[in-house]
């Protein structure tokens, strides 16, 4: 039965069911709220779990000429890293001080999957658009890695460890990073990675609806568009827990006044997110290259400094 | 039973003439069975180096200077890779070189290689190394230049010269060595533990990275590397990147963990040569459209992440890179026998004249794909552990001297992973993904071909998934003492649990109606399909290239401006042409330099006397 243990956790709660059911639900508020800044209604709250049952129920496209094997697998890959990833860090803040699967450098590596999923995916349909989007996506990648890594390394810094629970343990006992200097600038470039690694604008720049007819997805339909859509859902809720975990103190769902502030502090973020996506326009490749490898950067930089500093 | 491990040596080296003579046909079967021998030998050797080392004197030359064997695990390691890789690149070479000319000479030549990298890693003192070292840099010569093309002798001659100088510097440094400490085994002197303090020292430690740096390829004495790999026949190079690079990296680890206790500033200076390396490597690599050229800017790199690893003088870091470097030789060799296989069908090196081969050879695509992931230390491939183990090495390091570098190599290290996914993303989209502009009417290759990138896909796989059971227990963790690990990861629950949701995602696709998929001509928005839409392997980083800064760097690389051997040779020349100019042929201005050197010398001796 032990070995079944992970299995639950992955499969059930807190990893793959329990994820993609909540984050499905904020992708609805995300459109809600993106809908109402607009000065439209929204759809209703069932509307994302609709949209995916719909999905898995058309037929399914393949493009001509393709190759089928990427083609199909290149979607399960994306959400088999995200599930595993979004259990890691839920189980690392839930176990307390017990380890599940990996560390930080796992987490980080196991987030690239989704974006790799893409890549495949769009350079495995045969399609221009898609091609382009594969190419813009792994551009992208390169891009926002620095910065991503390096703010990642101001927790490594401080608590000079690279397992999750010394990093919880260490804001327990010294305050959330996030109240130094260097801390919220490490939020701050963490924030601006994650969306573009949720690709969302200003960084939709792979998808880019207008001009390259969603790049990547393009040729995607039925059940393999619901998988991409789930694991785009799943990212809008692990994402931020990363977040959380690493510079905003943790998880804590253990008292019901954990769980309110919890869902308080990833309400805010979730917020923040959506007054972005919502109020600007799209960069350009080569801008979105030069803003991630010139200003992120530099910033990332700036909070390294601050923290071995010790501000 | 008590196998002399000198026969690793000995076998190879005496059939490699017998492999010349013997009729063809005939040959490649005496060459594999050879390699086979040499390999199974190995594997018998191994359980008990694991118990106890050997070390013994062969023969004495001199009072002092004695011819020794040493076989630790290290060098065990090492010589079961070349073994190995000796082994599958020979199997390979029975269908690849078919269409060669003069084999004979090709399989005598390798069977010396393989025996003199064997020779090479046995031998217990620096004498005797260093002679084996030479042999195998001239089998390696000729294996090169074997095409007998103009750019193939280019690329040998420019091998062969800037190995040499390595070479020199090194018996510089080991007759200064031999004389300072009277003996030049490797086992006596590292027990001695010299210490590096005087400038004497230093500069004699300088030597010796020279000397393995340049076989190892490290920045920026790497430029050989990506002439010499693409112009030897896809075996070879599988070998020349598979193996005889971590010849240089075993020594180094000799000299540098072993023999000196060297001072934290060589620490600093492996870690800087290795980041440089990694990032200036794929930062290459990346714009490269020639197949084997770009896998060649990718062992530079990960050449950075070993060297990096020895440079941590932490165990777990050292641990880390002797694992990668037994990766590297899996993942590398793989890609360079897919490449190759590639190549054997299409007749070109170049991307843009590849695409869709998925579909026709979907054996290569496959294990292409898992190199590609390896490499790029995609959880749970073996890449991934190697890399992450150097990682901590690094992060124990920053815990033990809060240095603010340590942090920059850190950062070098994890994002040139990123790079290195960004650039094999390239390689497989151009050569298996996209559509060709015209359709290629190939087969898969032959299974003397596709068995051995099997075997080397399934140890891919192995050794990251069951890191922790077989490769980490057996080869690395014995050969390196006192290893700590600082962070957490089961390969084995990750890749159940990555199986599982892979699958449940799989279930998902089924549930939604399986039959009902269509194939359809893809959508272009209404426009006629032409295969030239998209993007070429050309354009693939465009954005990337247009970078004023990026755009600048490439052009001055275009021109060679970085690369140590042209650089040298051009001032080298500039130097004798301006001596040449004094050669006028003109006799009077002959007689003038007469006279004037006359005069210097008579008011030389009138002045300063004799």
């Amino acid at each position: 039965m032990e070995i079944l243990k992970p299995v639950f956790y992955l499969l059930i709660f807190p990893g793959f069911l329990f994820t993609g059911v909540l984050g499905l639900f904020f992708t609805w508020v995300d459109r809600k709220v993106t809908a109402r800044i607009q000065s439209r209604i929204g759809p209703p709250w069932y509307q994302c779990y609709a949209d995916i049952g719909k999905l898995l129920y058309k037929q399914v496209i393949i493009p001509s000429g393709s190759n089928r094997l990427s083609f199909i697998t290149a979607p399960l890959i994306g959400l088999a890293g995200i599930s595993v990833a979004g259990g890691v860090i839920w189980m690392v803040n839930i176990g307390k001080s017990t380890s599940f699967v990996g560390d930080l450098i796992v987490v980080m590596y196991l987030l690239v999957l989704p974006s790799l999923a893409l890549i495949i995916g769009g350079a495995a349909s045969r399609n221009p658009f898609s091609s382009v989007g594969a190419s813009r996506e792994m551009t992208m990648l390169f891009a926002y890695e620095l910065p991503f890594i390096l703010v990642i390394f101001t927790a490594v810094i401080k608590t000079k460890s690279i397992m999750f629970e010394d990093i919880i343990t260490y804001q327990l006992q010294n305050g959330v990073m996030v109240a130094s200097a260097s801390g919220i600038i490490a939020s701050i470039v963490f924030f601006i990675c994650m969306l573009a690694k949720l690709c969302y604008l200003p960084f939709d720049i792979p998808e880019a609806e207008s001009e390259i007819i969603g790049g990547t997805l393009a040729e995607y339909s039925g059940a393999l568009l619901a998988i991409f859509k789930l694991t785009n859902a799943m990212m809008l809720l692990v994402l931020p827990l990363f977040l959380i975990t690493l510079f905003l103190g943790g998880i804590d769902v253990s008292s019901v006044k954990g769980v309110l502030f919890l869902t308080f502090k990833y309400l805010v973020i979730l917020t923040l997110i959506i007054l972005v996506k919502s109020t600007h326009p799209r960069l350009r490749i080569d801008q979105a290259f030069k803003f991630f490898l010139g200003p992120v950067t530099g910033l990332a930089i700036i909070s390294v400094i601050l923290t071995m500093l010790g501000v | 039973m008590n196998i002399s491990p000198l026969l690793l040596v000995i076998i190879p080296l005496v059939s490699a003439p017998l492999a010349w003579i013997l009729k063809r046909g005939l040959r490649e079967w005496f060459s594999v069975a050879v390699t086979l021998c040499v390999l199974i030998l190995s594997a018998f050797l191994l359980p008990g180096i694991t118990r106890e080392p050997l070390h013994y004197d062969l023969f004495n030359i001199t009072d002092n200077i004695i011819i020794t064997v040493n076989l630790d695990l290290l060098a065990m390691v090492i010589i079961t890779l070349i073994s190995f890789s000796g082994f599958l690149a020979t199997l390979y070479s029975t269908r690849y070189m078919t269409q060669s000319r003069s084999l004979g000479r090709y399989y005598f030549l390798l069977l010396l290689f393989i025996g003199a990298m064997n020779g090479t890693v046995l031998s217990g003192d620096l004498f005797s190394m260093f002679v084996l070292w030479e042999v195998m840099t001239v089998a390696a010569f000729f294996l090169v230049i074997f095409d007998n093309a103009v750019d193939s002798i280019k690329a040998g001659i420019k091998y062969f010269v800037m190995s040499e100088m390595g070479a020199l510097f090194m018996l510089i440094a080991i007759i200064a060595i031999y004389f300072q400490e009277g003996t030049a085994d490797m086992a006596t002197l590292a027990s001695r533990g010299i210490t590096v303090s005087s400038t004497f020292g230093h500069i004699l430690l300088l030597f010796f990275l020279l000397g393995t740096g340049v076989k190892a390829g490290i920045i920026p004495i790497h430029t050989w590397l990506p002439d010499a790999h693409p112009a030897a026949p896809s075996p070879v190079s599988a070998l020349l990147s598979g193996v005889m690079i971590k010849v240089g990296i075993y020594l180094m680890i000799r000299i540098f963990c072993h023999i000196f206790f060297p001072a934290l500033s060589w620490q600093f200076i492996l870690c800087a040569v290795g980041s440089a390396s990694i990032i200036i490597g794929v930062m290459m690599a990346i714009k490269q459209i020639d197949a084997k050229r770009l896998l060649a800017y990718h062992s530079v790199s990960q050449i950075g992440y070993i060297v990096l690893g020895i440079g941590t003088g932490v165990s777990v870091g050292l641990a880390g890179g002797l694992f990668h470097l037994i990766n590297h030789a899996l993942f590398k060799g793989l890609l360079f026998l897919s490449i190759g296989a590639v190549i054997h069908r299409i007749r070109s090196r170049s991307l843009s004249d590849y695409g869709g081969l998925a579909r026709t050879m979907p054996i290569t695509f496959i294990t292409c794909s898992i190199a590609a992931l390896s490499i790029s230390g995609v959880p749970p491939f073996n890449g991934f552990v190697s890399k992450w183990m150097i990682y901590q090495g690094l992060v124990q390091r920053f815990t033990m001297d809060g240095s603010p570098f340590t942090v920059v190599w850190l950062a070098a290290a994890m994002f040139g992973s990123a790079l290195t996914l960004a650039s094999f993303v390239k390689l497989i989209y151009a050569t298996f993904l996209t559509v060709p502009e015209k359709a290629h009417d190939v087969k898969e290759v032959s299974a003397a071909m596709w068995i051995p990138m099997v075997i080397m896909a399934g140890l891919c796989i192995t050794f990251g998934v069951l890191a922790w059971q077989v490769p980490l227990k057996f080869f690395v963790l014995p050969a390196v003492p006192g290893v700590s690990f600082s962070g957490y990861w089961q390969p084995g629950l990750a890749t159940l649990l990555l199986i599982i949701a892979f699958v449940a995602g799989g279930i998902i696709f089924v549930a939604g109606r399986l039959k009902k998929v269509v194939v359809s001509t893809p959508f272009v928005g209404g426009e006629e399909f032409e295969t030239e839409m998209g993007i070429s392997p050309e354009g693939f980083y465009n954005t990337v290239k247009n970078i004023e800064i990026f755009k600048a760097i490439y052009h001055q690389a275009e021109k060679k401006r970085f690369d140590i051997y042209h650089t040298s040779k051009n001032i080298g020349v500039n130097i004798c042409n301006a001596l040449s100019d004094i050669h006028t042929g003109v006799l009077p201005r002959y007689i003038v330099w007469v006279l004037a050197g006359l005069a210097i010398l008579l008011l030389w001796i009138s002045f300063v006397g004799f």
